[in-house]
């Protein structure tokens, strides 16, 4: 069920992301609705659902939207999910402040860590303006709120209760 | 064997994860094995990136739709604001024909007041010596009869003294034998005008201390039965004192007689019609 589920949040994910894409090809500077579905599942305490997740997002990154090394994607949000879920295991920030605060984490965990494998992968690295990464790391917080709230109403659950 | 924690678990996990991904990034820099992997997500995938292909292009078509769908409310918009304008102005047309309706209505009541009339135009004119008098192209065919009053616009004419089937003969104000009952309009004095074969004109029988002075306008008095009272006759210009114990007034004739082109012939009503007479209007008589 936690699989089917996963699956449908991953779909779900890769169609909004598409779908922006396919309405404004430049969005996909600014807007990555597949980082949510990493962050959502770190945000539950599970760091092996979040890595699963991590991986499957970065995989499905790498071949629909990004260039270069296969694997990179997925080697950087499997890291993220890692991370995530680590951090929410000790800090509870399954609420909307919080999760606005790990959207924004793991943009910017995202960025630095595409940042820095590129570079050790000797890779051609384009350093991206401040504001494009405040603006993307606002939005994906935004979208992990939106995200959390809709699967609150879905699940029927309060907020903060672990459910994977 | 002691059964792994959940975090080593986990930390496990993320090493072959982790590990996998480099050897995928190894691969696919080697040209290996990455990408017939990339190629089973892309075939897994693929589904739900058409289902967002097609969502997009629905949405996009809507947009367009709905822009397409807002010019037109624009420019339905934009005409009914012309339908309301010309509605406006239709509107003020209907007032207008309205308007004119009424002042055609008021005009023909003010027709119907005035003294029934016919325009005539001079045919000859005799303006020399003592006999002044014009032919005019209306006669008894046009309901022209005899001692009918003829003005023009600012004043009298003159009166018919004879008429045939197509044209009447009027004998002018200044002609010798005409005469018109007038009356001072200032003061109310009144007298008879007569005509001495010139431009001058004459009010007779005027009492001595009559009140009239230069300038003073004379017009008909309407009591003689032929002219309609108030129309013009001509200003006082001098006065004299009469052997008869009366004053003569000078009048300087308000019509250019010499450059008459047409005339009114008033039709009705008749003689005595118009006052009752007070005076003798003997010297009025033709």
């Amino acid at each position: 069920m936690s699989f089917l589920r996963a699956l449908v949040v991953l779909a779900s994910a890769l169609v909004l992301q598409a779908g922006v894409g396919h309405l404004w090809p430049a969005s996909h500077r600014f807007i990555d609705v597949l980082l949510v579905p990493v962050a959502l599942y770190g945000l539950n305490g599970s760091q092996r659902s979040a890595m699963l997740m991590g991986c499957a997002s970065g995989l499905l990154r790498d071949t629909w939207f990004q260039t270069g090394a296969f694997g990179l994607n997925g080697f950087k949000r499997t890291l993220l999910g890692w991370a995530m879920g680590s951090l929410a295991r000790r800090v509870d920030m399954n609420r909307g402040p919080g999760r606005l605060v790990a959207g924004v984490v793991v943009s910017f965990g995202d960025d630095l860590l595409d940042l820095v494998l590129r570079r050790l992968l000797d890779q051609p690295v384009q350093f991206p303006y401040l504001w494009e990464l405040l603006v993307k790391a606002g939005v994906t917080g935004l979208l992990v709120t939106l995200a959390g709230a809709i699967v609150d109403r879905v699940t029927n659950r309060r907020p903060g209760r672990r459910i994977v | 064997m002691p059964a792994l924690s959940t975090d080593r678990q986990n930390v496990i996990v993320l090493v072959v994860l982790l590990v996998s991904q480099l050897l995928l990034m190894s691969s696919s820099a080697r040209r290996e094995s990455a990408p017939a992997l990339e190629s089973w997500v892309m075939r897994l995938s693929w589904p739900a990136v058409r289902l967002a292909q097609f969502g997009a292009g629905a949405l996009r078509r809507g947009s367009t739709d709905a822009g397409h769908l807002l010019a037109a409310h624009a420019r339905n918009a934009a005409l009914e604001n012309r339908v309301r304008r010309l509605s406006d102005e239709l509107v003020r047309y209907r007032e207008s024909e309205s308007e004119n309706r009424r002042l055609r209505n008021l005009l023909g009541m003010r027709e119907g007041l005035a003294p029934e009339s016919i325009a005539a135009s001079i045919v000859t004119s005799n303006l020399s010596g003592p006999t002044r008098m014009i032919i005019v192209d209306r006669g008894r065919a046009d309901g022209v009869r005899l001692d009918l009053a003829v003005v023009a616009w600012g004043g009298v004419v003159g009166r018919v003294v004879a008429v045939d089937e197509r044209h009447a003969k009027i004998r002018l104000l200044t002609d010798a034998n005409s005469g018109v009952a007038g009356i001072v309009q200032r003061s109310r004095v009144r007298g008879i005008v007569e005509g001495r074969g010139a431009r001058t004109l004459y009010l007779l029988y005027v009492p001595r201390f009559a009140d009239a002075i230069h300038g003073d306008r004379v017009v008909t008095s309407g009591q003689d039965g032929i002219f309609p009272r108030g129309f013009g006759i001509g200003r006082v210009a001098a006065i004299h004192e009469s052997p008869d114990g009366t004053q003569t007034i000078h009048l300087e004739a308000e019509l250019g007689y010499d450059s008459l082109e047409e005339v009114l012939i008033l039709l009705g009503p008749g003689p005595g019609e118009f006052e009752t007479a007070e005076t003798d209007t003997s010297g009025d008589a033709p």
